[in-house]
């Protein structure tokens, strides 16, 4: 397969298969609106990484208790540390995926006229005051007390109303033939009207009936949350299919039913598969019966489709490292470890072991990471490598041997990070069963290794972010203010 | 092993091989997203009238919870495991800790756990939820040691040292009815929550059976009146009871080889089993 492509704005790119037909890949020119919002909000997601990362480091060090104990006696308490760390980390995520949709809007998508423009404007504005507001509200100690969402509900109304009005710029650019654009379309669709809905169950604990029910409260924490990464996780999905598509040139995948399938078990798996959380909860057999049984199913699809993924982006060999590509290989072996784990610890037996263990933090910190994390800086290396004006300096940046330092080193150290947590989480699980306290060599390799090794991931990120971080604020700077034209008195724009 | 797409035989009409890559039609996505959308709604609608297991919270378990939610407990406490993990989960704490315990920890703080300086009313408030939450179930799957059959390691340890005290009053040896006491105490006291019986703990409590070797009797006494602040807490006996338990460590210490290859033995005999292992609720 031959591409000869220029990306240049504005052009057009064919694509020559082996079988000889050809597709034209006809792109708007595109919208300088549209590009600096996505810009932008490629920035927020690169800084809420940033937050995510130096709120860790902060946390990991409680597990030293000497330190732990003396940042507790000086008033700093790993009660302000994890929830930044936890919120920021699914920001990060979540405004990743919406970047990666606005780069979709901004070739596909009309011309944003003045009211979509106030709309874009107004979006980043709640975003960036709610985030604000979540740093300053969180090490003083306002909180919600709950998980992810550990902001005070106040917080949760300029979210919201962003997300209202991203869902009605996403809308407004892709219902016309909405049913007949490729699947990740259909996924971030779904998702950011699944992410509205879930985000509001969030909230369901503000209700008196549900408060005085700490039980059902948690019956419907564990749904919220589960739903909330499924809703993000389709996002991110979608934005794997929509970057391989754009690094390979082959629209045929986007279009095809094993995508669908992935689509369809995956969506069932997010909103059943949070009771495998709750198998031990006071709840009906069947909710916790139905999870065991799409847990099954959807890894077997999952693993399969990001195979032939990697493969389609592997097949274009280059010599020399490349970011999205590397990335998007690294994703491959992390889906396939990662939903082992999540299958092993669907099963009910298995689960109670290692409930309420670090085999938890593992499970999420693994996909957070090495799924989402991956897919994410495989579609921003893509979006920071194309149609920058200074493609040159970003595409050596990119592919440098600073950049390659930094991804392998943070890949081994999570990988290292997560095979520690899933083995002192079993041991932990196994002695607790038996009625022990866990033995004392746990206690003091945790530190350690935990420590050190978070530690150590921590930095290599910082390493990556360095370089998007300086990549994304340039492109920032190049691209034009989202500008609202003043009307002189003859209806001209000035 | 990966295949490659292109080299399959795509066709836009549909009519050549590879029915998985093949394109979905317009009205087949929007039966998917509909049935789709059907199903969570089932499911969400099996979730919200799933009815309540347990009393609704008293007004004061009400007060004690928006108190754990505005002191952000959840950071590295855990309600059925869910959490964070700095801290135990506290769904059947109120079942081992006793209202001093709490009201030290509360005031005080333990190790990275904050001094909160909590009111008299606010630790009664917070020690009525923890009460109500332990009437809901079991929180973690923990093996009930009341049961002879089970295999864990502390059950069995509690057997041995039931049948060596058997033994000796059978053999009419020195009657060791005061480290009985202390046998009893210890069960009672739940000591076992941090300390194990051979060897140190991951908080750094010594084995069970070592003290009497490592500390002098003056220490193990001081140690039992007051604790050892911020991690043991004081024990909470009175001079007979300190006794008691002194007598039994002295005497584990005196009887561990032979209790740990009675235990060794034992746990070969009656190997874990995963047909043990609960599938869902922990009470069972």
């Amino acid at each position: 397969m031959t591409i000869d492509s220029n990306n240049a704005i504005g052009a057009s790119s064919s694509i020559t298969s082996e079988h000889g037909s050809s597709e034209i890949h006809l792109r708007r020119p595109d919208d300088p609106v549209r590009r600096r919002a996505t810009i932008m909000i490629l920035c927020g997601a690169l800084v809420s990484l940033a937050l995510a990362v130096i709120a860790g480091l902060w946390s990991v060090l409680y597990y030293i208790p000497s330190v732990g104990v003396f940042l507790t006696n000086h008033g700093i308490n790993f009660t302000a540390a994890r929830p930044l760390h936890t919120t920021f980390a699914s920001a990060w995520i979540i405004l990743g995926g919406v970047a990666v949709t606005h780069r979709y809007l901004q070739e596909q998508a009309p011309p944003a006229g003045q009211m979509e423009k106030w709309s874009l404007r107004v979006q980043l504005a709640l975003w960036v005051g709610a985030s604000i507001g979540v740093v300053g509200t969180l090490p003083i100690g306002i909180t919600s007390g709950r998980e992810y969402l550990g902001f005070h509900p106040t917080l949760s109304i300029p979210i919201l109303l962003g997300w209202l009005l991203f869902a009605w710029s996403f809308f407004r650019a892709t219902w016309r033939g909405f049913w007949s654009r490729p699947v990740y379309v259909t996924m971030w669709g779904v998702g950011i009207v699944f992410f509205f809905f879930t985000f509001v169950e969030q909230h369901a604990w503000l209700l008196p009936r549900v408060f005085a029910h700490p039980v059902v409260d948690l019956r419907l924490q564990w749904k919220s949350v589960g739903t909330l990464v499924g809703s993000f996780n389709l996002l991110v999905y979608g934005s794997l299919i929509y970057v391989t598509e754009k690094i390979t040139g082959d629209e045929r995948y986007a279009r095809s039913r094993i995508a669908y399938a992935l689509f369809g078990v995956g969506l069932l798996n997010s909103f059943t598969n949070f009771a495998h959380h709750t198998y031990h909860i006071p709840q009906s057999e069947l909710i916790k019966s139905i999870s065991f049984v799409v847990s099954m199913s959807e890894a077997l699809i999952f693993t399969r489709v990001v195979w032939d993924l990697a493969g389609l982006v592997r097949q274009q060999r280059v010599s020399t490292f490349d970011a999205p590509r590397f990335f998007m290989n690294a994703v491959k072996w992390w889906t396939a470890s990662m939903l082992l784990v999540s299958l092993l610890i669907s099963i009910p037996p298995l689960n109670s072991l290692i409930h309420g263990t670090h085999v938890v933090t593992a499970h999420a910190m693994g996909s957070e990471i090495g799924i989402d994390t991956m897919i994410l800086f495989a579609a921003i290396s893509w979006i920071l490598a194309d149609g920058s004006t200074k493609t040159v300096l970003s595409r050596s940046l990119l592919h440098s041997t600073f950049m390659k330092l930094s991804a392998v080193g943070f890949n081994v150290a999570a990988a290292i990070l997560v095979v520690w947590l899933l083995a002192s989480g079993a041991m932990v699980g196994e002695t607790r069963y038996q009625g022990l306290a866990p033995p004392g060599w746990l206690h003091h390799f945790n530190g350690v290794i935990f420590t050190g090794v978070g530690c150590a991931a921590g930095i290599f990120l910082m390493m990556l972010l360095s370089v998007f971080l300086r990549l994304a604020f340039r492109r920032l700077a190049e691209s034009p203010r989202l500008h609202i034209p003043h009307e002189n008195a003859s209806g001209q724009d000035q | 092993m990966q295949e490659c797409l292109h080299q399959r035989q795509l066709n836009d009409d549909d009519s050549g091989s590879g029915w998985w890559t093949r394109r979905v039609s317009p009205p087949a996505k929007l039966i998917l997203v509909l049935c789709l959308i059907a199903s969570f709604i089932a499911q969400t609608a099996l979730v919200y009238t799933d009815p309540p297991t347990s009393l609704p919270l008293s007004a004061q378990g009400q007060a004690g919870r928006r108190l754990w939610l505005r002191r952000n407990c959840q950071t590295c406490h855990q309600f059925y495991g869910f959490g964070g993990f700095l801290g135990p989960d506290l769904t059947n704490a109120s079942s081992r800790v006793t209202n001093e315990r709490l009201k030290q920890i509360l005031t005080v703080g333990a190790g990275v756990m904050p001094a909160f300086h909590l009111s008299t009313d606010q630790i009664a408030s917070i020690g009525a939820f923890l009460e109500a939450m332990n009437q809901t179930g079991r929180g973690q799957a923990i093996i009930d040691r009341a049961d002879r059959n089970k295999t864990d390691v502390r059950s069995v340890f509690f057997r041995v040292v039931q049948s060596e005290f058997i033994k000796e009053h059978d053999a009419m040896a020195n009657a060791n009815d005061q480290a009985r006491v202390g046998f009893e105490l210890l069960q009672v006291k739940g000591c076992m929550q941090c300390h194990n019986p051979f060897s140190i703990s991951s908080v750094g409590a010594p084995g069970l059976t070592t003290i009497s070797r490592r500390f002098g009797r003056q220490d193990i006494m001081t140690t039992l009146e007051n604790g050892k602040p911020p991690q043991m807490p004081a024990p909470m006996l009175d001079s007979n009871e300190r006794e008691s338990v002194y007598l039994f460590l002295s005497w584990m210490t005196n009887h561990r080889d032979r209790l740990l290859r009675d235990v060794r033995d034992q746990a070969r005999q009656t190997p874990f089993r995963w047909t043990n292992l609960p599938w869902w609720e922990f009470s069972r």
